[in-house]
């Protein structure tokens, strides 16, 4: 009988349940499909313009190490967010946190010309967002 | 793209092929095409398999590969398969089923569910966005690219991320997926971790079926499979519903274990800790807890010929190659909030007992207030304990304490943190307590299952050939039960 009453309570609730579960299926059976390439980075839309995390990759060598400089000129991500998506997408590059052990630097609403180093090039990634080559430190 | 799916299917029959292997090995599976009913079973264990063997790999320092991944299947599959010729091990026939009506009705009506969920979960996965879970950004994810790209496990940039203790299997599945489909492509992650949740749900199901009436277990699965908890879960990609998977499985077979000591369920509640235990720290401490308690009430029922049980103890020690890594490595081992100086000190432990029974109150109470089905898991779950407890009663103990003491253990985890209680608990606690509701929903109609059986002898209705619960002593196998009366 206690079997009996728990199944029943079980599939009445699972009924109920399963017309939210078949209304997610045909929203999403209707969905046009999305390159897979598109998908990885969509999540990021939220935060940030996912064409500078693209440029990004494109922009620093697989062997460098960077660091990421944030400013606060304006606060459009957590800065801490920023960073974690940006070494998210920029693995394998190595980062550190040392701006005179990095090869390159991201910056993120801060002028390059402020941000502690020389550098030799800076490529313009998105709204904010630069990719700068630093130049080499000269150690004594 | 094309490389895309031929890697994923080749990874998944890479998974199959190993876990029917382990089942061939355990007697479970005879690789007959009956065998089919087992594919759920067959791809869980072999997704945990091969996550041991590889976090092995990558610990040994051997470069993490397609071919290494494909040699280590092979090794797996000729190991289990001289097994089985060594020392052939057999499991009790199914019993007969008598049918009845509304017994298929209910039958029926559970597979229908838990199909249409199934579809439903697989198609969200491929066609919505991943959900880049802050956890996932900051540590899960950054090491499944360490993995991918460097093929090994670079201690400098593990431990560059927060939280390096946490043990390596969820980043070494995820780096090997990326191998295999060529790329870091995390939208893809999503459809299969959705995949190892049905799986779950239909290893859940094969193992059942040996002690429960289908009419039971369907629906209790379907509506575990439709609370929002867990539908919406199968497809994140943070490590807490793999680990409710692990530990959901793991209780199960040793539960059965319990009821009917037989090598196959130990091999397999191995493999589940191990990968449990590499999966989350969570899953080390909560395996263990679940092993001492099983064998406890193993050694009450059965004495002697629970012995072979201290084996399980190999699946929580997985953890122990992991520490030494870390400590030959220089990579902090453990978690500050954990130090002993801290843990150790009485008035610091005095300074928290308040928010440790504000934490389990916390924990029996909040993380469910949304998500009315789970309710539903939980209170039916709580009947059922309390109605078997007379006829299996040390089964139904020992479940009972084991998830108490869970509990106990992940309060205390909240309670001895540096954090906000409210706020990480607010973070934490419905991923991570997750895990007592899945253990709930799966052990409920197995424990409903085992007690039906439990029934007098003299009224004509029979045991399998575990000893009943009343008496420790070996019985005569009884004929085979209908399965179906309730």
């Amino acid at each position: 009988v206690l079997a009996t009453g728990i199944v029943v309570f079980e599939l009445a609730t699972t009924a109920w349940r399963t017309t939210t579960v078949s209304h997610t299926l045909v929203e999403n059976v209707r969905k046009p499909p999305m390159l897979v390439r598109d998908a990885d980075v969509d999540p990021f839309a939220f935060y940030a313009p996912t064409f500078a995390m693209v440029a990004a990759q494109h922009a620093v060598p697989r062997n460098a190490t960077y660091t990421i400089v944030t400013g606060t000129e304006r606060k459009a991500l957590a800065a801490g967010l920023f960073t974690d998506i940006y070494r998210l997408w920029l693995m394998p590059r190595r980062y550190t946190t040392d701006l005179q052990l990095a090869d390159w630097a991201i910056t993120y609403f801060k002028p390059s010309e402020i941000i502690g180093r020389k550098y030799i090039e800076e490529i313009g990634l998105g709204p904010g967002v630069n990719a700068v080559k630093l130049a080499p430190n000269i150690r004594p | 793209m094309s490389r895309i799916y031929v890697g994923l299917a080749g990874l998944n029959a890479i998974y199959l092929v190993t876990g029917y292997a382990l089942l061939y090995a355990t007697g479970l599976a005879r690789l007959r095409v009956r065998d089919l009913r087992l594919v759920g079973l067959a791809y869980l264990a072999g997704w945990a398999l091969m996550g041991v063997l590889l976090s092995f790999v990558v610990m040994a320092g051997i470069e993490l590969r397609p071919i290494v991944v494909i040699a280590a299947g092979l090794l797996a599959v000729v190991v289990c398969a001289a097994a089985a010729r060594r020392r052939p091990n057999r499991l009790p026939p199914f019993a007969a089923r008598a049918w009845s009506l509304p017994a298929v009705v209910a039958t029926a009506a559970g597979g229908a569910f838990i199909a249409i969920a199934a579809v439903s979960a697989l198609v969200t996965s491929w066609a919505s966005a991943w959900v880049p879970e802050l956890d996932l950004l900051s540590a899960w994810l950054p090491r499944a690219e360490i993995v991918f790209y460097l093929h090994r496990i670079d201690p400098s940039q593990w431990a560059s991320f927060i939280d390096p203790w946490y043990p390596p299997l969820v980043p070494v599945s995820y780096g090997t997926t990326f191998q295999f489909i060529g790329g870091f492509h995390p939208s893809l992650l999503p459809f299969q971790q959705t995949l190892l949740g049905i799986s779950f749900i239909l290893a859940v199901l094969a193992l059942l079926d040996r002690y429960v009436p289908r009419w039971i277990s369907f629906p209790s699965l379907a509506l575990l499979m439709t609370t929002p908890w867990f539908w919406w879960r199968l497809q994140s990609l943070m490590p807490d519903p793999t680990l409710s998977y692990l530990l959901g499985a793991a209780a199960v077979v040793i539960v059965i274990w319990l009821y009917e000591p037989n090598g196959a369920w130990i091999a397999l509640g191995v493999v589940f800790l191990g990968a449990a235990a590499l999966a989350k720290l969570e899953g080390y401490v909560f395996g263990a807890i679940l092993v001492a308690t099983m064998l406890v009430a193993a050694f009450v029922r059965h004495r002697r010929r629970a012995l072979p049980g201290l084996l399980l103890f190999l699946g929580p020690a997985a953890i122990v190659p992991w520490r030494l890594w870390l400590a030959t490595h220089d990579v902090t081992t453990t978690n500050p909030d954990f130090n002993t100086p801290r843990l150790s000190s009485p008035t610091f432990l005095a300074d928290r007992a308040g928010a440790l029974v504000h934490s389990i109150k916390l924990l029996l109470v909040r993380p469910w207030g949304a998500f009315d089905p789970t309710e539903v898991i939980l209170v039916a779950g709580f009947i059922v304990l309390i109605c078997v407890a007379p006829r299996i009663p040390v089964i139904a103990a020992a479940t009972l304490v084991s998830l108490g003491l869970m509990i106990v253990a992940l309060a205390t985890t909240y309670a001895v943190s540096r954090m906000n209680l409210d706020a990480y608990f607010n973070y934490s606690a419905n991923r991570v307590g997750g895990t007592f509701v899945v253990a709930f929903a799966t052990l409920a109609p197995l424990l409903l299952g085992l007690a039906l059986r439990e029934r007098p002898a003299a009224q004509g209705v029979e045991t399998w050939e575990a000893e009943p619960e009343s008496t420790a002593a070996p019985s005569a196998p009884l004929p085979a039960a209908t399965g179906q009366g309730a």
